[in-house]
C-alpha cells in the first residue's frame, strides 16, 4: 500500500541533495528510532547512538548482509525536537558518486528506513513548525531543483530573501492601512493624521508584487528548463550535435537520412541556467507515416521551444525548406555543419560554423544560446543593481503567485477607488485585502499589528 | 430574600444586564452600594463616537436602554465623520450627567420585577461543587440566594485612586471601592489582573476665558433610538450647548515634564496597565515628544452645573503641578479646579475564561460584563450588560445562549474580541476591529438586530410596530431605486451630473459610482416627501455601497468558514504536533471553540492555525 505523508511515525531515509555527479552527497534519515537504526549500519554504532545532539561521527556505512564498506562518512545526529526536521536524525555526508548514493540507501532500506516521499522531509520539518509555508515550499523546490542555477535560487528563498522583501513592501502598506485605520478610528474633530492615500508608494509596492507574479514564470522554467530545439533537415548532424552538447551518447548517429523518427531530449546546464536540449526528427517531405508523424512533432516542437538551434549541412548549403523554417522562426541560432569536412563550404553570414566532430564553435554556440535564452530567465544585460537583486527573488509555488496576483488586483482596485475618490473605509477594505494575501505568504495577519502601528506612530485619543 | 438572578453594580453594564432580565420575566435584584450612583457618567460627558455609536444604536435594536437615556439628556448632538465614509459615521452627544443618572434610575425603579439593594458585594456563594452559583455575600452579612449572577463592578473591584503622592481606596472620586470581592474570587482560583484608568480635571465654567477657545457646534439634536419616532428630536426643546477646543503648549509641556518625578505611572506605583489610545497627558507627552501642542476639548458636565469637562487632560500628577499645566492652556489660565484629575486602579477578571455568552467557564450561572471584563467606555460596558443580561435570562429558563456574530454586531465583535483574545490593556471598540464595518453601519443596526430582540422578547409593540414601517418603507424604496431607470432625458436635465455612461442602467448601479454621489433626489424627487431622511438614507447607502459590502463579505466569507470549522470539547492541543509551545500555551488557556477563533488568538501564527487545520481535519475523518 501506498505510504501517505501523515504516516509520521516511519523512519525515513533519502538523498537530501541533487542526484548526479558531484563532490558531496548528503543523505538524510529521520523518525522516531533513526539513530539506533542507523547505527545498524555503521561501523561505530555505540559511539553513534551516544552521540549528543547536533555533534559530528566519523566513520564508515556498511552492508551489515558482507560486511563491506560502503563509503567513509560523516554522521551528523539530530535528537528531536531539534535539527532541520524536528525529528530525531542522522546525515551522512558521503563521497557524490551515484553509485555510492544509491549502495547507501539500499543499505539504509533494508535496516528499515522507508524511502522518504518526494518534500516529506520538508513536510515533516512544516508539521513540526521547523520552517514558515514560504520556507517548506522553499525546500521543496530545492528537492526539485534541476541546475546550479535554480539551487542558489531556492537557497536565495530560504534565506528569506523572498520573505523580506515581501514583508518590506507589506511593512509599507500596513504602514498606509494604519494611516487610513487611525484617520478613519478618529473623529474628524481630533487631532487624527491628515491626507489620504499615497498612490504613488501604493503603485510602487503593486509593481513590485507584480513584478515578482510575473516572475513565477521564470521559477517554473528554472525548474522546468529553457527548451532548445534542434532542427534541420535530416541528415544535417543534429544527432550529433546534440551528443555532444549533452555529453552523452543518447541519440542514434547513422550516414543515412531520417535516422531520427521522434524527439529526444538531455538537461545541460549553461552558465547556470538550465536548457532541455531536445534532438528531433530532420525535416522534409516525409517518406512514411512513421517519419511524417516525426517530422510534424518536430515542427510543433520547435514552435514551442524557447530556442531553435537551426543546422544546415555545410556540405549541401542552404535549400528553400531551410529558408522557409527560418523565416518563420527568424530567432533561430543558425548553425553550418559539418564544418571539419573538407566539402565543406564557407558558411553564409549569419551562420556559425560548427563541427560535432573537432568541437568547432561549440563555445561560441553555448555563448549564443545562452545569450539567447538569459532574457527568459528574468536576466536583463545592464539591470540596476536593484533589479539584480530582485531578479533573485523568485515566486516558486502556484499559490504565492495566486496571493501576489489577489494583491496586485486588490492594489488596482484601491487605485481606481482613490481615482474614482471613493471614501476611505471602502479604500482601506481593498487595502486591508492587499496586505492580508501578502501576509498570507509571509504568515503574518493584519488586525493586531495595525492597531500596535496605529499606537505607535499617531498621538491619538482625548 | 433570594432571587432568580442578581446583578452587581449599578453602571452602564448594570443597568443593561438588570433590565433585560427583569423585561425577559426574571425577578431580579441590582444590588449597588450607592443607589444616588446609578448610571453615573464617571469620566466623559458623552455618549457615542466612532464605533461606540453603532454600539448604541445596537444595544437600542435588541431593546436596551442606553439609547433612550441619551435621547432624553442629551445637550449636544453630531454624527462624526461625515466625509470619510457611512461605515465610520457615527452619532455622538454631550449628555447632562446628572439628568442622565437620574432617568438611569427611573428606569431601573420603574422596572417591574427589578429591586434595587443597596449594599457591598464581598463574596459569592457557591455550591458544594464550587462550580456553581448560589449567591451573594455581602458586607452587611446577608446571604442572598439567586440562580444567575451578573458581575459589573465598573472600577470599584478593589479600586484605588491616585493624585500625585496621594493614593487612596476608592472606585470614583469620594466614592468607595468595593473592598473585598477581588480578593475572594483570587483565593477562589478567578484569575484576576490590574488595569489603570484615567480622568481629567473638571473646572468652573465662569473661570474659563471663552475668547481664547473656538467654539465647537453641535447639529440639531436627533435621536439615537429606533424606537423614537423617526425624525423627530425626542431631546424637544432642549437647548444645544457648544463645546469648546483649546491647545497645550510648550509651556504646559514643560510643566508637565518637570513633574514626572512626581508621578505616580512614571515613579512605578500604578502597576495595572493603562490604554493606549486614551492616554493621559503625561504619556502624550512623553511619547510623543516632537509634537508641538496636543487638543483639548472643554465640554459642559451638564445643564445644572457649571463644572466644565477637561477632555484630553487625564492626569495623575499632584494637584498643584496640574494646576500649574492646566493654567499654562489659553483659556483656562485662570481656571478654578473644581475636581482634579485623578487615576483610579481595579481588578479586573481575565475574559478569556468566560463563554461567548459572558458565562464563566469556571462557575455556572457566572456572568460578567463590562469593565471587570477589562473593556472602557459606558458604551462598551452597556453592550456587555445587555448580553450578559439576555444569556443570564436564558440560563435560567434553560435556553440556548444568544451569540451574535462578528458579522452581524459590534457587539459580537466586541465579546468575541474579549472571550477570545483576552485584553491587555483596557479593551475599546474601533471600527477597524470589525472585518465586516461596511455592513455594520449605525443606521442599519435594527435591521440587523430588531429581529433578535422580537424573538427573545425584547421588543416592545411600539418598537416592534415602528421597525415594521420602517422596514417595509426602506424596501419599498429600495425597489423604487431599482425600478427607476436612467434616460436620456434625465442625462439632458442634469448637465452637472455625470449620468451618461449610466444611461439604460437603474439609479441603483448609478449610485454605486462614487461621482455620482447627490443624485438621488435629482433621479427620485418624490421619495423625500413619502419618506423620513432617515429612511431614504439608510437605503442609499445600500445601495451606493453594494458593491463594497458585497466584497467585504467575501473577504470575509473566508474567516467565517473558519469560524464554522468546531474544535471539539475537550480537544488537546498538546497533542496536535509541530504547534509551537507558545500557541499550544496560548491556546490551551484560551481554549477557542472554533478554528476561526484559534486563529485569532494572538501567539498563534498562520502556520499554527495550518496545523491545527490539518489535525483538526484528521480528528475529523
Ligand atoms: N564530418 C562530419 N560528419 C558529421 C558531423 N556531424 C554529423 N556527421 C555525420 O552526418 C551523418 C548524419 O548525422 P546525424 O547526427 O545522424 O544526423 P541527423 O541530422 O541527426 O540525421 P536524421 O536523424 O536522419 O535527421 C552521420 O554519418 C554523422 O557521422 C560533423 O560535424 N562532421
Ligand atoms: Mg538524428
Amino acid at each position: 500500500m501506498q505510504r501517505s505523508y501523515f504516516d509520521d511515525c516511519v523512519p525515513i531515509a533519502a538523498l537530501a541533495t541533487v542526484p548526479g555527479e558531484s563532490a558531496l552527497a548528503i543523505i538524510r534519515a529521520a523518525g522516531p528510532g533513526s539513530v539506533e537504526l542507523a547505527s545498524s549500519c555503521f561501523s561505530r554504532p555505540t559511539v553513534l547512538v551516544a552521540a549528543s545532539a547536533m555533534s559530528l561521527v566519523h566513520g564508515e556505512i556498511l552492508d551489515p548482509s558482507n560486511g563491506e564498506t560502503v563509503d567513509e562518512v560523516l554522521a551528523a545526529v539530530f535528537r528531536a525536537p531539534r535539527g532541520p526536521v524536528g525529528e530525531d536524525g542522522v546525515e551522512f555526508y558521503c563521497h557524490g558518486s551515484p553509485a555510492v548514493v544509491r549502495r547507501a540507501l539500499a543499505v539504509l532500506e533494508s535496516a528499515g528506513f522507508a524511502p522518504a516521499l518526494p518534500g516529506e522531509f520538508s513536510f515533516r520539518a512544516f508539521l513540526r513548525g521547523k520552517t514558515d509555508l514560504v520556507k517548506a515550499e522553499a525546500v521543496l523546490e530545492l528537492v526539485r531543483a534541476g541546475s546550479e542555477g535554480a539551487r542558489a535560487q531556492a537557497l536565495l528563498r530560504l534565506e528569506g530573501g523572498l520573505s523580506r522583501s515581501l514583508a518590506g513592501a507589506r511593512v509599507a502598506l500596513v504602514e498606509q492601512l494604519a494611516e487610513a485605520e487611525a484617520r478613519l478610528d478618529y473623529a474628524e474633530d481630533e487631532d487624527s493624521p491628515a491626507g489620504g492615500l499615497d498612490p504613488g508608494s501604493l503603485l510602487g509596492v503593486r509593481d513590485l508584487f507584480a513584478r515578482l507574479s510575473a516572475s513565477y514564470a521564470v521559477g517554473r522554467l528554472y525548474e522546468r528548463g529553457a527548451r532548445a530545439v534542434i532542427a534541420g533537415r535530416p541528415n544535417a548532424g543534429k544527432s550529433s550535435l546534440f551528443n555532444l552538447l549533452a555529453r552523452e551518447d543518447r541519440s542514434i548517429v547513422a550516414p543515412e537520412p531520417g535516422t531520427t523518427r521522434d524527439w529526444i531530449e538531455a538537461g545541460i546546464e549553461l552558465g547556470g541556467l538550465p536548457i532541455r536540449l531536445i534532438d528531433t526528427a530532420g525535416l522534409r517531405e516525409a517518406a512514411g507515416e512513421v517519419e511524417a508523424a516525426g517530422v510534424a512533432r518536430s515542427r510543433l516542437l520547435a514552435a514551442e521551444a524557447e530556442a531553435v538551434l537551426y543546422l544546415v549541412d555545410g556540405r549541401l548549403g542552404l535549400a528553400r525548406e531551410d529558408e522557409s523554417f527560418l523565416e518563420s522562426r527568424p530567432d533561430s541560432l543558425r548553425l553550418w555543419s559539418k564544418a571539419d569536412d573538407p566539402h565543406c563550404a564557407p558558411p553564409p553570414a549569419g551562420f556559425l560554423a560548427v563541427s560535432a566532430t573537432t568541437g568547432q564553435g561549440l563555445p561560441e554556440l553555448a555563448a549564443a544560446l545562452r545569450v539567447l535564452v538569459a532574457p527568459r530567465f528574468g536576466e536583463v544585460p545592464g539591470a540596476s543593481p536593484r533589479a539584480e537583486l530582485e531578479r533573485g527573488l523568485r515566486v516558486a509555488s502556484e499559490r504565492q503567485k495566486l496571493l501576489l496576483d489577489r494583491a496586485v488586483a486588490a492594489l488596482d482596485a484601491t487605485l481606481a477607488g482613490v481615482e474614482a475618490r471613493a471614501p476611505l473605509d471602502a479604500l482601506a477594505l481593498d487595502l486591508r485585502d492587499a496586505a492580508d494575501a501578502i501576509g498570507e505568504i509571509t504568515g503574518e495577519l493584519a488586525s493586531a499589528e495595525l492597531l500596535e502601528a496605529v499606537f505607535s506612530r499617531f498621538c491619538l485619543g482625548k | 430574600m433570594d432571587y432568580e438572578a442578581i446583578v452587581v453594580g449599578g453602571g452602564h453594564a448594570g443597568i443593561e444586564a438588570a433590565l433585560a432580565l427583569a423585561r425577559l420575566g426574571h425577578r431580579t435584584l441590582m444590588i449597588t452600594q450607592d443607589i444616588d450612583a446609578i448610571g453615573r457618567m464617571s469620566c466623559n460627558p458623552s455618549i457615542g463616537g466612532l464605533s461606540k455609536g453603532n454600539l448604541v444604536r445596537e444595544i437600542d435594536a435588541l431593546g436596551g436602554q442606553m439609547a433612550k437615556l441619551i435621547d432624553a439628556s442629551m445637550i449636544q448632538y453630531r454624527v462624526l465623520n461625515r466625509s470619510r465614509g457611512p461605515a465610520v459615521q457615527a452619532p455622538r452627544a454631550q449628555a447632562d450627567k446628572a439628568l442622565y443618572a437620574a432617568l438611569a434610575r427611573r428606569a431601573l425603579e420603574g422596572q417591574p420585577g427589578l429591586s434595587l439593594f443597596m449594599d457591598t458585594v464581598v463574596d459569592l456563594m457557591l455550591d458544594a461543587s464550587g462550580r456553581r452559583i448560589e449567591g451573594v455575600v455581602t458586607e452587611r452579612g446577608h446571604r442572598v440566594g439567586c440562580r444567575a449572577l451578573v458581575l459589573t463592578t465598573g472600577t470599584f473591584m478593589e479600586g484605588r485612586l491616585f493624585i500625585g503622592d496621594w493614593s487612596a481606596s476608592g472606585g470614583r472620586l469620594g466614592e468607595r471601592a468595593a473592598v473585598g470581592l477581588g480578593d475572594a474570587l483570587r483565593a477562589r482560583g478567578f484569575r484576576l489582573g490590574r488595569l489603570k484608568t484615567g480622568t481629567p480635571a473638571r473646572v468652573k465654567s465662569g473661570s474659563l476665558d471663552y475668547g481664547e477657545m473656538e467654539r465647537q457646534e453641535g447639529e440639531s439634536l436627533a435621536p439615537f433610538s429606533f424606537a423614537a419616532a423617526p425624525d423627530s428630536p425626542s431631546a424637544l426643546g432642549r437647548p444645544s450647548s457648544p463645546c469648546w477646543i483649546t491647545y497645550t503648549n510648550e509651556a504646559t509641556h514643560a510643566a508637565i515634564r518637570s513633574g514626572l518625578g512626581r508621578s505616580p505611572l512614571y515613579r512605578g506605583i500604578i502597576k495595572g496597565k493603562g490604554p493606549r489610545y486614551c492616554p493621559s497627558i503625561e504619556d502624550k507627552v512623553v511619547r510623543f515628544p516632537e509634537r508641538e501642542r496636543h487638543q483639548v476639548f472643554v465640554e459642559p458636565e451638564g445643564a445644572y452645573t457649571d463644572e466644565m469637562y477637561l477632555n484630553g487632560l487625564s492626569s495623575s500628577l499632584p494637584e498643584d503641578l496640574q494646576a500649574e499645566f492646566i493654567h499654562t492652556i489659553p483659556g483656562l489660565r485662570r481656571a478654578a479646579i473644581a475636581r482634579p484629575a485623578y487615576a483610579v486602579e481595579y481588578d479586573y477578571l481575565d475574559p478569556s475564561l468566560l463563554l461567548a455568552s459572558l458565562q464563566s467557564k469556571l462557575a455556572l450561572g457566572l456572568f460578567v460584563a463590562g469593565q471587570t471584563n477589562g473593556s472602557s467606555g459606558y458604551e462598551e460596558a452597556a453592550a456587555q450588560g445587555i448580553v450578559a443580561g439576555i444569556n443570564a435570562a436564558r440560563f435560567l429558563s434553560g435556553e440556548e445562549p444568544v451569540v451574535l456574530s462578528r458579522a452581524e454586531a459590534y457587539i459580537g465583535v466586541l465579546v468575541d474580541d474579549l472571550v477570545t483574545l483576552g485584553i491587555d490593556e483596557p479593551y475599546r471598540m474601533f471600527t477597524s476591529r470589525a472585518e465586516r464595518r461596511l455592513s455594520l453601519r449605525h443606521d442599519s443596526a435594527d435591521l440587523r438586530l430588531t429581529p433578535i430582540a422580537r424573538s427573545l422578547g425584547l421588543a416592545d409593540p411600539d418598537r416592534l410596530e415602528l421597525f415594521e414601517r420602517r422596514r417595509e418603507g426602506i424596501a419599498e424604496i429600495r425597489s423604487l431605486i431599482e425600478a427607476r431607470r436612467i434616460g436620456q432625458g434625465d442625462v439632458a436635465a442634469s448637465p452637472d451630473l455625470a449620468l451618461g455612461p449610466h444611461l439604460g442602467e437603474n439609479a441603483a448601479s448609478a449610485l454605486r459610482d462614487p461621482g455620482l454621489r447627490d443624485c438621488l433626489g435629482r433621479l427620485l424627487p418624490e421619495l423625500a416627501a413619502r419618506f423620513p431622511p432617515s429612511w431614504i438614507e439608510t437605503a442609499e447607502l445600500d445601495a451606493r455601497y453594494a458593491g463594497y459590502a458585497e466584497k467585504e463579505a467575501r473577504l470575509a466569507g473566508r474567516m467565517e468558514k473558519s469560524d464554522r470549522l468546531r474544535i471539539p470539547d475537550g480537544f488537546d492541543f498538546g497533542a496536535v504536533l509541530g504547534l509551537s509551545a507558545e500557541a499550544t500555551q496560548r491556546l490551551e488557556t484560551a481554549r477557542p471553540l472554533t478554528l476561526g477563533q484559534a486563529a485569532r488568538v494572538p501567539g498563534v501564527r498562520s502556520s499554527d492555525a495550518a496545523l491545527l487545520l490539518v489535525a483538526l481535519t484528521r480528528a475529523g475523518r
